[in-house]
């Protein structure tokens, strides 16, 4: 059986109606949904790097569907998100509104209201030319405001706005104000946002979270142990479906390696599957061998250590060794909300109480400076 | 043995249009590292040098090697535009090669505010220096005995053109040249 280790895509979130999409354990898209649909119009989703926070909120996107005018806006595709202002941010989520409404639930949208988002430039529309001289005077956040108001009228649904990306956005002015621009958005629109590291992680949230907000965590599967084994069947089922295949088509000595990789991975989606892909690129550079050895997968967990080796600070040592196993709220703030935003400490749920735990790839690595 | 080049091409290949670092110790090696990238990938890929993340989003089709000449601009760039790379309209088929300084403004960017992206490169980033903790003697050794012919041989081969353009190949050619001389 040959392998496509590309197509596992570890740096590709899955797109709303993947057939790749597999539920997880716990949290995730459907906690998302009962919370939209239980009346919390506004859910805030947050969660280290590689999470598959993208991926979740897409699927969260699919269910509502059922029910509501979904639209899905992963705006870092579009935008460079550290330069995104409140205005452009209006316009691009106006667009994207019309552009779904017309393709994908064949609204008839006004003449006007098509007119001015082609004059903005965020629809694309063949069927009219826009008339000479006519003046649009419409702001963005007017603009955005009207889109919503004729979709929700022709639809009759509510509208929910998934938007992505906002997490690279940097703290400060930008942040708030893009967020404020978003609280400006009608009351009965859902508005489901993955939100900036210093926001999920941090106590200075800038007022990015609200009183009444839902803020969901998706957080690092367990992986190791007994209590690891629903973790590690969840991203074995991961790598069989981003083949198409059955987790059946692994035979022990596949499902071995299989399960090195979720350990290493910490519970991380995006690190089980570099490893996976790197490893099987090993072997193939190797030998041109279809599945990868021990040796490619300890090259694979070599090369992951010295990444994350690189992303350590001075003084990030001993603030892992002093705070790890507790919840943290004697780190630093801005140490804190690096190291966790980069997966370097896990936050889990024991005896449902938040603790820190060393991600396996950087205990590695640290017990190499402790020794 | 890990090979620093064969991780480099597995970092290339790992991700279809996707990003790959390579950590350069100064400035010299850095222009004598792009200069071997270069010669190493497959013509197809028409790698071009660029300094900018909107230049190196411009070619989507082509390997764009990033030389940047400010390391914290261009990786929190990347970082804020990095599914850009996944544009319905323009999908990248070609991976962009950041060559940074080890220890410099690029990777203190990543560390502390670039979090997407460190989480995208991760274990696709390769530190070249890893090539002096190579066994020169033993890897000659193990060289001919994998391939049947002295790194020299290998590279003459290689150079005369008379040799198909695989990974594999690829990958050999580097530890080639690494032992090549000594």
């Amino acid at each position: 059986m040959n392998h496509d280790w590309k197509a596992l895509a570890p740096h590709k979130p899955l797109d709303p109606g993947d057939a790749a999409y597999v539920s997880r354990t716990s949290g995730g898209a459907q906690d998302i949904v009962d919370w939209v649909r239980a009346g919390g119009s506004t859910v805030l989703v947050g969660g280290p790097a590689g999470i598959g926070k993208s991926t979740e909120i897409a699927r969260a996107a699919t269910l509502l569907r059922n029910d509501r005018v979904a639209c899905f806006m992963p705006l870092d595709r579009f935008e460079n998100m550290r330069r995104l202002d409140a205005d452009r941010m209006a316009l691009k989520i106006a667009g994207i509104i019309g552009d779904l409404a017309i393709d994908v639930y064949h609204l008839a949208l006004s003449t006007s209201l098509r007119e001015a988002l082609v004059h903005h430039n965020v629809l694309k529309d063949d069927t009219f030319r826009l008339r000479a001289g006519m003046v649009y005077p419409q702001s963005p956040g007017a603009l955005v405001k009207s889109t919503i108001a004729e979709v929700q009228r022709l639809a009759q649904k509510r509208i929910a706005l998934v938007i992505d990306g906002l997490e690279k956005v940097p703290p400060g002015r930008q942040a708030t104000k893009l967020f404020e621009a978003l609280r400006s958005l009608p009351d009965d629109v859902d508005l489901i946002v993955v939100i900036p590291w210093h926001a999920a992680f941090g106590a200075q949230s800038e007022g990015i979270v609200r009183a009444g907000e839902k803020l969901i965590a998706i957080r690092a599967l367990d992986v190791e142990g007994e209590p690891g084994e629903s973790g590690q069947a969840f991203l074995t089922n991961v790598l069989a479906t981003r083949w198409g295949r059955s987790v059946s088509d692994f035979d022990h000595a596949k499902l071995d390696l299989i399960a090195d990789a979720a350990r290493w991975s910490g519970g991380i989606p995006r690190t089980f599957l570099q490893l996976m892909a790197d490893a099987g690129t090993y072997a193939f550079l190797r030998a041109e061998s279809p599945w990868p050895d021990s040796e490619d997968m300890v090259n694979a967990v070599a090369d992951q250590q010295e990444s994350f080796r690189r992303l350590l600070m001075p003084g990030d040592t001993d603030a892992i060794k002093k705070h790890k196993g507790t919840d943290g709220r004697e780190l630093d703030v801005a140490r804190k909300v690096r190291l966790l935003a980069h997966g370097v400490l896990l936050e889990r749920l024991r005896n449902r109480r938040p603790v820190l735990e060393v991600h396996p790839l950087v205990r590695a690595v640290l017990n190499e400076r402790w020794a | 043995m890990r090979q620093p080049m064969q991780a480099l091409l597995g970092a290339i290949e790992r991700d279809t249009g996707g990003i790959a670092v390579v950590w350069c110790p100064d400035f010299g090696l850095r222009e004598w590292l792009v200069g071997e990238v270069e010669s190493l990938v497959p013509t197809a890929a028409q790698s071009i040098r660029v300094s900018t993340v909107e230049e190196a989003l411009a070619i989507p089709n082509r390997m764009a090697l990033l030389i940047p000449d400010s390391e914290e601009e261009v990786v929190l760039d990347l970082d804020g535009s990095r599914d850009c790379l996944r544009h319905e309209e323009h999908p990248r088929t070609q991976p962009i090669v950041l060559f940074l300084l080890r220890e410099g403004d690029g990777q203190r960017a990543l560390a502390e505010k670039a979090i997407s992206l460190a989480s995208w490169i991760s274990g696709s980033d390769v530190d070249p220096e890893k090539l002096s903790e190579v066994d020169v003697v033993e890897e000659r050794a193990r060289f001919e005995r994998e391939t049947g012919k002295t790194p020299e041989a290998w590279l003459s081969v290689f150079r005369a053109d008379q040799m198909p353009r695989t990974p594999e190949n690829f990958a050999k050619t580097y530890r080639a040249m690494l032992l090549e001389g000594q």
